[in-house]
């Protein structure tokens, strides 16, 4: 009965999922159908005859009405096909499996930089709130808050590379071609945008591991004689950890977001740098599909949070069956 | 540890004084006081707004055109190169007054559609409920899955920049939370008792949503824009860099980085110097946001 509804809860979330989903690729084909001129006059410059961005128009599909567009859009997209770039006659598909990579790695790395260093200072002001240690760390995290990655990126590049040389100052090595290497061309970028979550992670546990380690059973723990480091990690961490949960699944969407800024300022051949390169040459085709792709990644994760979260606290699980 | 500990006491660790019986517990309106934090972030961001609104009248050299040589020091001669030259031997102080225009007019512009249009819509929703509700979660649901970065440079890709679909783009951006926290704010104070004599009284829901309930959702949803403008600087910030901002030869902070970037070895003041002008304007919008949210927003545990 119970485990019903469980399932019942995760179908919920899941349709609830594949609703949203649909409507941001809607949205996404809307919004492009909206261009002032036309998709195909963008493409083919001012040169172009009447016959020319005519017969292209049609090619692309879009002297169709919009929302004829977008169920054409979608077949084919669930398909696995995001169209083809006028520009570049390459799949949007193949070129963002064959970009993916890296904007993948760099947001893994970002977010485990994120996730342990949050995890040790927010440990570390939790045991001592108030103490000039928790003062301490609460304000660099004040300060990393404050750093958006265009920011971070150039300050670090000067520090790291320019007067220390520890990395390189930009450029990529795949992890194909030794993994010392592509680590040491990863990790800048990847600090560089992995600042502003320590900063988010790190408040919200602290607040959630304070608010804890006050409840009732933390004092029944330490009065059996345990120690506190045993509490604070077998009692209190688990607990706090909840929440993080899902804000590590909305920070999914900031890091994609600041990948775009990185990819460019380091020279990265990721998905963000050619996002940025598809804008400024007006392929369409291209953004398209890649913010739609984005767009689908981001409420997937925060969905399979949503699930997660709901999965592993056993109070969730008891207030969605109730 | 007992039961009546309050989340106050579980985050300072000290017990609250004991209230002695027949009397009602002293409470001090601002417990923390205003930190020295705080006051130096508000008065850098009067300066910086002071400097901005007064930048036509001010003796400072025109943005666009050079003063001298290119990279010369900072010098205290003249206002105009307190901080020395650009690589074209502009004015950098007239570039970073000049920058700081276009963040805080499109900044507080888009701030102020969102936080209007984000109320109204978490009004309407978390009162009326039903469809209305459905249809408002689901669209802001939908904008909240978009990064607001990709959202922004998808609309770069198909208008061009400019200082209207800027502020419209990032309006846009900003107003899934306000209706997030307008929702959740109307509905708990729907719930009560002056609501709900109101509604007894006869008075016709537009009225009781207007003067009875958007008076108690107003002062913690705009304890909230500090934080939603720095949002919105920095992503304006970080269009400008991407080269997706307000064209040049207009200034701004995100394209004086960017433009500065590939010498950074050589000058790298041509960097820090914008970066510190959106570092120091974030960190101060941060700690004013959380200020007043801590004042205002009874729903933030300290």
């Amino acid at each position: 009965m119970k485990r019903n509804r469980t399932a019942l809860a995760v179908v919920r979330k899941t349709g609830r999922g594949v609703l949203v989903m649909l409507l941001v690729t809607l949205a996404i084909v809307v919004l492009m159908a909206s261009a002032p001129g036309s998709v195909a006059e963008v493409i083919l410059g001012q040169n172009a005859t009447k016959a020319n961005v005519a017969a292209l128009n049609k090619e692309l599909g879009v002297d169709k009405p919009v929302f004829e567009q977008y169920t054409q859009w979608l077949s084919h997209a669930l398909r696995g096909d995001l169209g083809t770039s006028p520009l570049t006659h390459q799949s949007v598909t193949t070129a963002i499996a064959e970009r993916l990579p890296v904007t993948l790695e760099l947001t893994v790395l970002a977010v485990l930089m994120a996730l342990v260093l949050a995890v040790v200072f927010a440990v570390a002001c939790a045991s001592w709130p108030g103490s000039p240690l928790d003062r301490a760390l609460t304000a660099v995290s004040s300060v990393f808050l404050s750093v958006p990655a265009f920011i971070a990126g150039p300050v670090l590049i000067y520090f790291l590379s320019v007067r220390l040389g520890w990395f390189p100052v930009m450029g990529w090595t795949p992890i194909g071609a030794g993994f010392g290497e592509n680590l040491r061309a990863a990790i800048m970028p990847s600090l560089s945008i992995a600042l502003v979550e320590i900063a988010a992670f790190h408040r919200l546990l602290r607040t959630d591991l304070i608010g804890t380690l006050g409840e009732d059973f933390i004092g029944a723990a330490r009065a059996r004689g345990m120690s506190r480091a045993y509490v604070m990690f077998r009692h209190a961490f688990r607990p706090s950890s909840l929440s993080l949960v899902t804000m590590v699944g909305l920070s999914i969407g900031r890091l994609v977001g600041a990948t775009a800024v990185a990819e460019t300022l380091f020279s990265l051949p990721g998905l963000g740098q050619l996002l940025i390169t598809s804008i400024g040459s007006r392929d369409v085709v291209m953004v398209q599909g890649m913010v739609a792709f984005t767009g689908i990644v981001c409420v997937a994760v925060n969905t399979l949070a949503d699930i997660g979260y709901g999965v592993v606290d056993p109070r969730v699980r008891r207030v969605a069956a109730a | 540890m007992t039961t009546t500990d309050t989340a106050a006491e579980r985050a300072t660790g000290q017990p609250r004084p004991p209230v002695a019986p027949g009397r009602l517990p002293r409470v001090t309106l601002d417990r923390r006081g205003t930190s020295a934090l705080v006051r130096l972030s508000q008065g850098w961001l009067v300066l910086i707004v002071a400097l901005a609104v007064l930048a036509p009248v001010l003796p400072l050299a025109s943005y666009a055109i050079p003063i001298g040589a290119p990279h010369t020091a900072p010098d205290l001669g003249s206002f105009s190169t307190l901080l020395g030259t650009d690589g074209l031997g502009r004015s950098m102080l007239s570039r970073v007054v000049y920058g700081a225009r276009v963040s805080l007019v499109v900044g507080a512009a888009a701030c102020l559609i969102a936080f209007v249009v984000g109320t109204v819509l978490g009004l309407l929703a978390g009162y009326f409920g039903r469809w209305i509700d459905s249809v408002v979660v689901l669209v802001s649901d939908v904008m909240l899955a978009f990064p607001g970065l990709v959202l922004l440079l998808a609309l770069a890709s198909i208008f061009s920049p400019s200082v209207k679909t800027l502020i419209l783009g990032m309006g846009v951006m900003g107003v899934p939370q306000f209706v997030r926290l307008a929702r959740a704010h109307t509905l708990s104070w729907s719930a009560r008792e002056f609501v709900r004599a109101a509604k007894g009284l006869g008075a016709n829901p537009f009225r009781i949503l207007f003067r009875e309930i958007l008076p108690n959702v107003l002062p913690p949803l705009a304890s909230y824009m500090p934080i939603v403008l720095s949002h919105i600087v920095v992503a304006e910030g970080s269009l400008s860099f991407l080269g997706l901002g307000i064209p040049p030869p207009r200034p701004s902070w995100g394209g004086m980085v960017s433009a500065a970037k590939d010498s950074i070895a050589d000058q790298p003041m041509l960097v820090f110097v914008p970066a510190l002008a959106i570092f120091f304007t974030v960190f101060a919008l941060n700690q004013i946001g959380d200020h007043l949210r801590s004042r205002f927003d009874r729903t933030v545990e300290q």
